[in-house]
């Protein structure tokens, strides 16, 4: 592999079918539960949005949940306001870039009362690549998705502030998607620097 | 004689038998004979007309005790000796260089006090990664610096990106945006190593005093 | 906020930063204040955005410890542990309990070095100008050097790899391990006795910056932000990770959520942190340091997990996606700073100028984790 595709790619081959996990998680309800039929948090989720078409996998702690994007705000509307799940701490939002696959949004949740958490996870097309904003449920989710806007031009419907925030202002670059290049070591002093 | 030891040392009463030969006080009588002398006599020492020599430079046979130097040395040496740098913490090497502000390491004694602001201050510590989006503002701040000003940068970040050059909104070193006078290795620098630093700096204010205004 | 004044004054804007004394590093606020009040607050970050996970997704899994480091400067094994878990969980490692111990001790040390740093630029906020850092940098140097004997790196330790560590503790760690941990609960007691009783310390911060605890969870803040609220919110408690069920040690909350409740929980959580190591150090058993029969090149099986441990400034996460590579396809590193950071405006607005300082200093940010 050449440096330059070592670079941009990162990975290699396709993604092979995901490998049954050692069930190590805290909760013990979901210890034994097989990989077909995740149980814990996923089964709930299930009972309260019945139909609602979920893929459900057990990571190492969590339930990742993956969900479509006509779902997401009512999944995530249910998440947070229903007493069942309840899930009042927003951990984080970020993206994952699988190229041609698609780019994925990944939502971590957790929950304070019932001391729970859930992956969610939504795939976009590259080429049409949004997803409706959560900032109405959940104010820590502003930042995130302003980051994750940026980082891999996932567009935020919605977002009530959508500018750039790590990176300067007027910039439109995605540096977190796998075909932007790592930069060239410059050996020229003054030159061309912005 | 244990027990006389004892009791001086716990501060109780001497008995008197104890001989204190030594500790008699004989103050006194040492500045008496200084004290008769008439007041006017230096004075009239001084006042006397000197005996020029020939072939001796006038200001030493005038004002013996006074050393001769160039006024770049005298200004030189005083800006070596209390270099002010300003407290500008980028990122993680920003940790070492308040170590090194700090007790154990203590550069006060080097005359080094930190200075919050850029009008009053003589050194620029480039302490970590320097990033594009930062760039024009440790440019502005190198700019707002009176002259003389020096640079020193910082561990590897400063220097030449570090561990982060490889990314595209990182800075490649320092140097790019402004002049450099000391690079410390590093990753992040000892304490040490910065105070190397600022005495290589004060070798080089020294070495070039003829060229700085 | 309704703001009674006699006077019609016109809002003005201040900038501070992103070079400024108080800022803590590159961080940029613009202040609309109407006199003295602040009325309305706009941070502005990423001037130390620097790629680190850009650059983890370039670099084998050994080499990314190193990033871990840098990203996390202040709670470096910390955030070098949350790396190792993670890799450890996908490949089924078991770490010799040894390693695990280590772990512990170091983990909690470094929390107690990085709360020493927050106690001296706090102090330094709030006016105490050089006291306060004096004292808590002294005991820094006592962590870092024990640091420093066992790791041999000052800062940067790059001390825990996949399996375990890289080497073991040297000869008579213990009994220095032991003092140091004396001298800091003398140290700790200075840093109470100047600060925590001190009138005028109280004054400046009682009732600044106060968050109610709804707004603090729907924020996501955590660690010694969110626990000021109210909330027994850690990690070490609710998702338990290497051997932190084996340990006894209380999760001190405050009841106000404001700046001092935020001193005083992290103030109590050096004692805590401390009463861990030394059970670590009771109980820390002989044997191996590094798992066995590891492979030189370590490849991750194709997986995703979100590993999140207790920073000393709250829950940081890695979301490690893993395609089969010797290199991550993905890694969000989840970072306390940012979340909190998010809350400044709604504690700031109301408050005057110089709370502002404060309130900044209470969250405890680090810059390169915020903008990484």
């Amino acid at each position: 592999m050449s440096e330059e595709q070592e670079r941009t790619t990162g990975g290699e081959g396709e993604r092979p079918p995901r490998r049954t996990p050692e069930m190590q998680v805290t909760k013990s309800d979901e210890g034994a539960a097989p990989e077909p039929e995740v149980g814990g948090v996923a089964s709930l989720f299930r009972e309260v949005l019945p139909d609602v078409v979920f893929g459900a996998e057990q990571q190492a702690y969590d339930v990742a949940l993956t969900v479509s994007r006509e779902d997401l705000v009512r999944v995530m509307e249910a998440a947070r306001r229903d007493p069942r799940l309840a899930f009042d701490y927003f951990r984080f939002n970020s993206g994952v870039d699988y190229q041609a696959e698609g780019l994925e949004v990944v939502y971590g949740l957790y929950s304070l009362t019932h001391k729970h958490s859930v992956i969610i996870k939504v795939r976009v097309p590259q080429d049409d690549a949004w997803v409706p904003t959560l900032v109405h449920l959940w104010k820590g989710a502003n930042w995130h998705e302003r980051e994750t806007r940026e980082m891999f031009g996932i567009e935020f419907r919605g977002h009530p502030d959508p500018r750039n925030l790590l990176l300067d202002e007027d910039l439109d670059i995605h540096p977190l998607r796998k075909d932007h290049p790592l930069a060239e070591i410059e050996l020229k002093q003054g030159e061309n620097v912005f | 004689m244990d027990v006389t030891k004892l009791e001086r040392a716990s501060g109780v009463a001497v008995s008197e038998t104890t001989t204190q030969p030594e500790v008699v006080p004989e103050a006194p009588p040492a500045p008496a004979p200084a004290e008769p002398v008439p007041e006017v006599s230096p004075e009239i020492e001084r006042l006397k007309p000197v005996e020029l020599r020939p072939g001796k430079a006038l200001y030493r046979q005038l004002l013996p005790g006074v050393i001769q130097v160039p006024a770049d040395v005298i200004i030189a040496a005083a800006r070596k000796s209390s270099l002010w740098p300003l407290t500008f913490g980028l990122a993680c090497c920003a940790i070492e260089m308040i170590a090194t502000y700090m007790p154990k390491h203590d550069l006060d004694r080097f005359g080094i006090v930190p200075w919050p602001s850029p009008r009053q201050s003589d050194v620029m510590i480039v302490a970590g990664t320097v990033t594009k989006k930062m760039a024009p503002a440790i440019k502005l701040l190198y700019e707002q610096m009176p002259n003389p000003k020096w640079v020193i940068s910082m561990g590897a970040c400063a220097t030449n990106g570090g561990p982060y050059t490889a990314y595209d909104r990182v800075l490649q070193g320092v140097d790019k945006i402004i002049p450099v006078d000391v690079y410390v290795p590093g990753c992040p620098p000892r304490p040490e190593a910065l105070m190397d630093g600022f005495v290589i700096l004060q070798k080089k204010i020294m070495a070039e005093r003829g060229k700085i205004g | 906020m309704t703001i009674e004044r006699e006077f019609e004054t016109v809002t003005m804007d201040i900038n501070v930063g992103p070079q400024h004394p108080a800022t803590h590093g590159v961080f940029r606020m613009v202040l609309t204040v109407d006199g003295e009040r602040v009325v309305d607050l706009e941070p502005y970050i990423g001037y130390m955005h620097r790629g680190g996970e850009k650059l983890s997704e370039n670099m084998d899994y050994r080499q990314g410890i190193g990033y871990q480091d840098r990203t996390c400067y202040l709670s470096q094994f910390i955030a070098e542990h949350a790396y190792v878990l993670a890799a450890e969980r996908l490949m089924e490692i078991q770490v010799p309990e040894r390693a695990e111990y280590i772990r512990v001790i170091m983990d909690e040390l470094n929390r107690v070095a990085s709360h020493m740093m927050f106690v001296g630029a706090f102090g330094q906020d709030v006016g105490t100008f050089g006291t306060a850092f004096g004292y808590a940098f002294r005991e820094r140097e006592r962590i870092q050097d024990l640091f420093e004997e066992v790791t041999g790196e000052r800062l940067m330790y790059s001390y825990y790899r996949v399996g375990g560590v890289a080497w073991d503790l040297p000869p008579g760690f213990e009994e220095s391990c032991r003092r140091v941990i004396r001298e800091l609960r003398q140290g700790i007691a200075d840093l109470d006795g100047l600060l925590t009783t001190n009138e005028v310390f109280i004054e400046r911060t009682r009732d600044v910056g106060a968050i109610p605890v709804e707004d603090a969870i729907e924020y996501g803040l955590s660690g010694p932000m969110l626990r000021a609220c109210g909330v027994p919110f850690d990690i070490r408690r609710a998702e338990p990770y290497s051997l932190y069920d084996r340990f006894d040690f209380e999760v001190p909350v405050g009841d106000r959520g404001d700046v001092f409740d935020r001193y005083w929980v992290r103030m109590q959580e050096m004692a805590q942190s401390l009463r861990i190591v030394e059970q670590a150090l009771e109980q820390l058993p002989g044997g191996p340091i590094l798992a066995e029969r590891l492979p030189r090149m370590l490849r991750l099986p194709p997986g995703e997990i979100y590993q999140r441990v207790e920073d000393a400034r709250g829950e940081y996460g890695l979301y490690l996606v893993s395609r089969g590579a010797n290199k991550p396809y993905r890694l969000k590193m989840r970072s306390p700073s940012f979340s909190n950071l998010q809350a400044l405006r709604d504690m700031t607005v109301g408050h005057y100028v110089a709370d502002a300082v404060i309130i900044l200093g209470s969250i405890d940010i680090v810059l390169c984790e915020v903008d990484r």
